[in-house]
């Protein structure tokens, strides 16, 4: 599934950006109700809103944070009783019990959710769909709350003297209240929460690294969907007057996923789209042009055929489509070109090729990237010995055990401040064992681990990050759909102070820090020479590009500590020397300690300045560079054939 | 780059020429090539992730070259699926082993004949060879792989893959994980199983431990043969093998930089080595005596099976020297020593047994 | 005490559907690593299938013929969603694939509501009908009989597993897919076939159970939830434990409602009580053995 999350600049349509475009939308929005006859358009209108929260509710959820839910319906019906009940006890009628209803379906979604921190993928779904299932059965059959079969019904709303049974005055408030929620909505998806919530979904483990408080995130993802389905409900009672259980069974679970994948899982824009064509033909279109098939029952085969269809043919869903014909458009225009070219070759004809080769390959073999590492090496000469200065980070006898296996015994090592330190050794050495527990994501056995003069050995992941540490990892986690910047960005998350709230209502601090650190951003991309490629899509670039976007993102936090899970694995000699020249120059410019692991000698050798080498778990040597590659033991542990005599 | 030795007249069983694999968008092997002629035990070494185990992995058809080909005696296999590539008599076994921790030792041998399962007098008799190579194997047939130890998986693995009667038996890292003792029984068995007959391609990140067994071997390094030769030739020039791992060359004058992967053909000047260690392997003696008398090294054989299993290498050294000359003529295979022992009674027996019971393994 | 002794024996014939439910899900995740969630639908709508054969006189097929063209039926629907649906989808991420099942379990509960609407059907009967009264409870001849071709049924899957050649590619199959490659075995066809029996099963279910709880397409579709929580009890990977696990389940259904704690029976204050036990029972087991199979934190399932 593809997240159709668009860059910042695009997010905002043609429709909102120009100003002309944006008073007639508006003035259209407002006028036509009135001119067309309220059934079926208004009520119609009115059902297209609540349809397009219930979807928006999954956006978020599953779109956004990549948790999936099969409970929908329940939690909406939640929604719809709570608002029926504060109403028959408590006298709030509509729009006050608006929000109650979205508390108390999100409080129903957080009760799921937590499960949900522990349970991933698949098994949430199962979790889920029995969540939906204990629901509908209990909570929902139970005479006080639901009214039990019949369900309940409550008098029309009046606000001062005009009855809301009005279709034409409750599509005012219906999309009112739905604008206003999907506003709320993307303002987070454009804050840090937003990036936040991608980064989990790409990498729960990458996000900790990042410094995601992953749960809290998690929490807050399931509260905010089950708020807006909530308050779609509490919607949807008011339209109809009443609400039964029927209403909320598991099938409408199914098609709200059904729907939601079909409009484009991650697209708010995408969710509006497909819950009106939905509600147009079922409510009309259906009904007119094929009465016989309009028993309720022919529409939701047709979603769950189109998304059986989609899932294969693998589109992103409506939204995508428009991208997709932009891209075929281009790359059509690209080959006419190419075409034209070779028939009368000049110098459009090497622009036009130019171009070619600019659109389809970046390269980033730089020839003159190895001249430059090799002047750096000269500069930095031998060290004879290690300085002596401070450690940043040490490692005390750190022992880890996987059941019967010892995967570090008594490892430690020190990284020196300002220096470039590198692990290395054999396959099985433990080399990315003992990196993990550095990180956070395991916690040893025995041994301690000391961070800038603290015992960090029980902390978690994203309390590291917030210490500075910063971590890559050997198997890529970027957001392929988004653009470079915007994987990038997702790693400002520590030093945004902006706060949730203030991420909602697109408040001038959340604003300003995100300016603030788009100009960090952008810094750190120009250090690393990718800068002009800030705005492309991830997907499909070159490993040794991606390796840099890798790296930026964990510098984008200044990190004091830099930890890269063996960055060179994937590049070619050249893109090697590339990245090892980028590597010494953000040392020498940005100063962070670095610690990598990697099995690609001529990178550690040429930018370490002090080397670790760890066989079957243990210490085996450590030195300078020029003293490992000599040093017999790691030639033994190397080339092998220890104690093996074949005879 | 063919051997002196070898008898020119024989066509390779294997032939890879030139072939590009990718992961993806990432390239993984740039322009391999190499042959393997029957009978030859041929090593693949390198560094990690230099690109061994994608080469493996491309001859058996898991995955496919984008650039180049594939020939088994002569007919090209880069096409074709897995099941059919095993099916002509490819044997692989994989990093990691690959065996099947849920069933039983006799059920992942029934998979591993599983091409030719039809023929139940050829896998009964196949078994039984298996247990006289695996001893061990023969004891535990009922037991559940995944309990087994690392050793016995490993020898299982390796019976598997043997029990078909491959004509390339590919193996991917066998001393992975396991301790010097058995890794010393496993390459004695793989020399025996070479001189048997079969012919072997054999993945090793431990160089010096593949130039025991190997006649060949080609060096990998970020996806392209760097080195190839001769075991001999390798074993003596293993301060430039050394560098192909470590990078650098013996300490040189700062303002040089490091090019470990020029594929170097001329053996430097060797370094004196620099510091002598207190543990004096076997192995490094030997080594050591071969860079600085420059004896050519030659490859230990297994002769009939010894009883002892310490074997002297300076002896070894100096019987191996008076055997050089005739050496050379080497790998037109030698003949299999007869190794069926008589009818070894119970084991044949226990493993016909275990054949026809019903298991609830 | 009586009171225990009848709900289990009264529980068994609820478990034991269940149980064939999780040994279709069982066999299908070990075969192809994709959990099965439209196996409801597939049991629905076979029930349905036979239902409409039986009940038809224009096609006036005697009710063997129908049983077995019903189980083709079931073949051949679970050939076209592991050929069809689900083989596109192997190198994407397994949560489309789980989406994909979604899909089908939707696809087969809308088609049916539309044909044969909401209401319940009346099932046709395979097994007579009439009970056996016994230590006052009243035991359906049909259930008793349910419980044991049911027994047998899956004794033949679990003997297909351990004893014939197919049964260990199976199991090799799904122990590790690439090794089982290596060694020749044609694994897509194994995947085919484990797909094809499996639905079979669920049809089985589905054409037993029917008579006994009615032909509706939901109230079908929810006998597999029971069935996935006991398959999750074995692991995903175990019938033995799937199938203890839904006797279980079985026996806590029957025994739940009639609980008394002090003065309350629970089923008279609190509606759904057994739904909302084994709800919490997926929730334990999921939390529970996701920290044994998925141990480290560094290692992590792709979405």
């Amino acid at each position: 599934m593809a997240i159709a999350v668009r860059a910042p600049a695009e997010k905002r349509s043609l429709l909102v950006r120009v100003p002309r475009l944006r008073t007639v939308g508006l003035l259209f929005l407002v006028i036509w109700p009135w001119v067309l006859p309220a059934q079926p358009w208004s009520s119609m209108a009115v059902a297209a809103a609540i349809q397009s929260l219930a979807l928006v509710s999954l956006v978020v959820l599953t779109g956004w944070v990549g948790q999936i839910s099969l409970a929908q319906a329940a939690i909406m019906g939640v929604g719809a009783f709570s608002a029926a009940q504060i109403t028959m006890h408590l006298g709030i009628d509509f729009p006050f019990h608006v929000p109650i209803a979205g508390l108390a379906s999100a409080g129903t979604a957080v009760l799921i959710g937590l499960p949900a921190l522990r349970i991933k993928g698949l098994y949430l779904a199962i979790a889920t769909l029995a969540f939906q299932w204990m629901l509908e059965e209990s909570l929902l059959q139970m005479h006080w709350f639901s009214g039990g079969f019949n369900g309940v019904t409550i008098p029309t709303p009046k606000i001062a003297t005009y009855s809301l049974s009005n279709e034409r005055l409750f599509y005012y408030f219906a999309w009112g209240i739905a604008a206003l929620l999907m506003l709320l909505v993307a303002n987070m998806r454009d804050s840090k929460t937003g990036r936040a919530w991608f980064a989990i979904r790409g990498s729960e483990i990458a996000a900790r690294s990042m410094g995601i408080n992953v749960t809290r995130y998690k929490l807050l993802a399931f509260a905010v969907s089950g708020f807006v389905i909530g308050v779609a409900g509490s919607l949807k009672l008011n339209t109809v007057g009443s609400a039964t259980p029927l209403q909320y069974l598991f099938p409408f679970s199914i098609t709200f996923l059904a729907l939601a994948v079909l409009g484009g899982i991650g697209s708010l824009a995408g969710a509006v789209a497909i819950a009106s064509i939905f509600i147009f033909l079922q409510d009309y279109g259906f009904p007119q042009i094929v009465p016989s098939l309009a028993q309720k029952g022919a529409l939701p085969i047709l979603a769950a055929a189109l998304l059986i269809v989609q899932l294969i043919t693998n589109p992103g869903g409506l939204a995508a489509t428009k991208e997709k014909m932009k891209e075929d458009i281009a790359k059509r225009h690209l080959r006419k070109k190419m075409r034209q070219a070779r028939k009368n070759p000049g110098p459009a004809a090497s622009q036009a090729a130019a171009l070619h080769e600019s659109a389809t390959t970046i390269t980033l073999a730089d020839p003159e990237a190895a001249a430059r590492l090799a002047e750096r090496v000269a500069a930095r000469g031998e060290r004879a010995h290690r300085l002596d200065s401070p450690a940043l980070l040490r490692a005390e006898d750190v022992t880890i055990r996987f059941g019967g296996v010892v995967a570090n015994d008594k490892v430690s090592l020190e990284v020196r401040r300002g220096e470039i330190t590198g692990l290395i050794g054999p396959n099985g050495a433990g080399k990315t064992t003992h990196f993990n527990t550095l990180n956070g994501l395991l916690v040893p056995d025995e041994g301690r681990i000391h961070f800038a003069g603290k015992d960090i050995t029980d902390m978690p992941t994203h309390e590291r990050a917030a210490m500075g540490m910063s971590r890559t990892f050997q198997i890529m986690r970027l957001f392929p759909r988004l653009t470079v910047f915007e994987n990038i960005m997702v790693g400002t998350h520590l030093q945004n102070t902006a706060g949730v709230t203030s991420n909602v209502f697109m408040l001038p601090r959340s604003r300003n820090e995100d300016a603030r650190l788009s100009e960090r951003c952008r810094e750190i991309l120009a250090l690393l020479g990718i800068d002009h490629l800030a705005d492309e899509r991830v997907a499909g670039m070159p490993f040794g590009i991606l390796r840099l976007v890798e790296l930026a993102r964990a510098l984008v936090a200044s990190p004091q500590l830099l930890l890269l899970d063996e960055p060179a694995s994937g590049l070619d000699v050249s893109e090697t020397d590339a990245f090892s020249e980028h590597l010494m120059r953000i040392r020498d410019e940005m100063g962070p300690t670095i610690l990598l692991i990697e099995h690609d000698m001529r990178l550690v050798m040429n930018v370490s300045d002090y080397v670790y080498v760890l066989e079957f778990g243990k210490n085996l040597a450590e030195g300078v560079p020029s003293e490992i590659q000599q040093n017999p033991d790691v030639i033994a542990a190397y080339l092998g054939g220890e104690g093996v005599t074949v005879g | 780059m063919a051997s002196t030795a070898r008898d020119l007249a024989a066509d390779p069983i294997l032939r890879v020429e030139g072939i590009d694999v990718y992961y993806g968008h990432v390239q993984a092997l740039r322009g391999v090539s190499l042959e393997i002629y029957p009978g030859e035990l041929v090593a693949l070494v390198g560094a990690n992730g230099a690109g061994k185990t994608t080469t493996l992995r491309a001859i058996s058809g898991l995955l496919k070259p984008v650039v180049g080909h594939i020939t088994l005696d002569g007919q090209r296999i880069d096409t074709l699926p897995p099941e059919k590539v095993v099916g002509l008599g490819v044997s692989h076994l994989p990093e990691g082993r690959g065996i099947f921790p849920t069933l039983t030792v006799f059920e992942n041998l029934q998979m591993g004949f599983y091409t030719k399962r039809s023929d139940r007098k050829a896998f009964n008799h196949g078994v039984e060879q298996m247990v006289e190579l695996f001893p061990r194997l023969g004891e535990r047939m009922q037991q559940a792989a995944g309990t087994m130890s690392g050793g016995e998986q490993q020898m299982l693995a390796l019976a598997r893959a043997l029990l078909p009667g491959p004509r390339l038996l590919m193996i991917d890292e066998l001393s992975l994980g396991l301790a010097p003792v058995i890794v010393q029984m496993l390459f004695e068995r793989l020399k025996e199983i070479n001189e048997a007959g079969t012919t072997v391609l054999l993945v090793e990140q431990y160089v010096n431990l593949a130039l025991q067994v190997a006649d060949r071997a080609y060096v990998l390094e970020k996806g392209g043969v760097a080195l190839s030769g001769t075991a001999e030739d390798l074993a003596r020039d293993s301060e430039i093998v050394r560098s192909s791992y470590l990078g650098g060359h013996a300490p040189a004058p700062a303002a040089e930089p490091a090019s470990a992967t020029e594929p170097a053909r001329a053996a430097e000047p060797l370094p004196a080595p620099s510091v002598v260690t207190d543990r004096d392997e076997p192995e490094q003696r030997f080594l050591r005596a071969v860079e600085s008398e420059r004896i050519p090294a030659t490859k230990v054989t297994s002769g009939p099976r010894k009883k002892s299993p310490a074997k002297k290498t300076a002896a070894k050294t100096k019987a191996a020297a008076e055997k050089a000359p005739a050496k050379k003529k080497a790998p037109a295979k030698k003949k299999a020593p007869a190794k069926k022992t008589a009818a070894s009674g119970t084991r044949s027996a226990a493993a016909k047994k275990s054949a026809t019971t019903t298991k609830e393994g | 005490m009586k009171f225990y002794i009848q709900n289990i024996i009264l529980g068994l014939p609820i478990g034991v559907i269940w149980a064939l439910l999780a040994t279709s899900v069982v066999m299908i995740y070990r075969a192809s690593r994709v959990l099965n969630l439209a196996v409801g639908g597939i049991s629905m709508i076979s029930a349905y299938m036979l239902f409409q054969m039986a009940n038809d006189e224009r096609w006036g097929i005697p009710l063997p013929i129908a049983v077995v063209l019903t189980i083709l039926f079931a073949a051949a629907i679970g050939w076209i969603i592991e050929r069809i649906l689900l083989r596109p989808l192997r190198d994407r991420p397994t949560l489309v694939s789980v989406i994909m099942t979604i899909g089908i379990l939707s696809l087969t509960t809308e088609v049916a509501s539309m044909v044969w609407t909401v209401d319940r059907q009346p099932a046709p009967n395979l097994l007579p009908t009439g009970a056996i009264r016994f230590w006052g409870i009243a035991l359906g001849v049909d259930q008793i009989l349910t419980f044991f071709i049911t027994m047998a049924i899956v004794g033949v899957v679990i003997y297909l597993f351990r004893a014939t050649t197919l049964g260990v590619a199976m199991r090799a199959v799904s122990d590790d897919r690439r090794a089982a490659l290596l060694m020749g075995v044609p694994v897509d066809r194994v995947s085919s076939l484990t797909w094809i029996i499996g639905s079979v099963l669920g049809a089985i279910a589905g054409i037993l159970v029917a008579p006994q709880v009615g032909l509706t397409p939901l109230g079908m579709v929810f006998q597999s939830i029971p069935a996935l929580a006991a398959a999750l009890f074995g692991g995903l990977v175990s019938i033995e434990l799937a199938f203890g696990g839904a006797m279980v389940l079985g026996v806590l259904w029957s025994v739940l409602p009639g609980v008394e704690l002090g003065a309350w029976r629970l089923h008279d204050h609190v509606i759904g009580v057994q739904q909302i036990a084994i709800f919490a029972l997926v929730v334990v087991f999921l939390v529970v053995r996701w920290q044994q199979l998925f141990g480290s934190a560094a290692k992590e399932e792709e979405i």
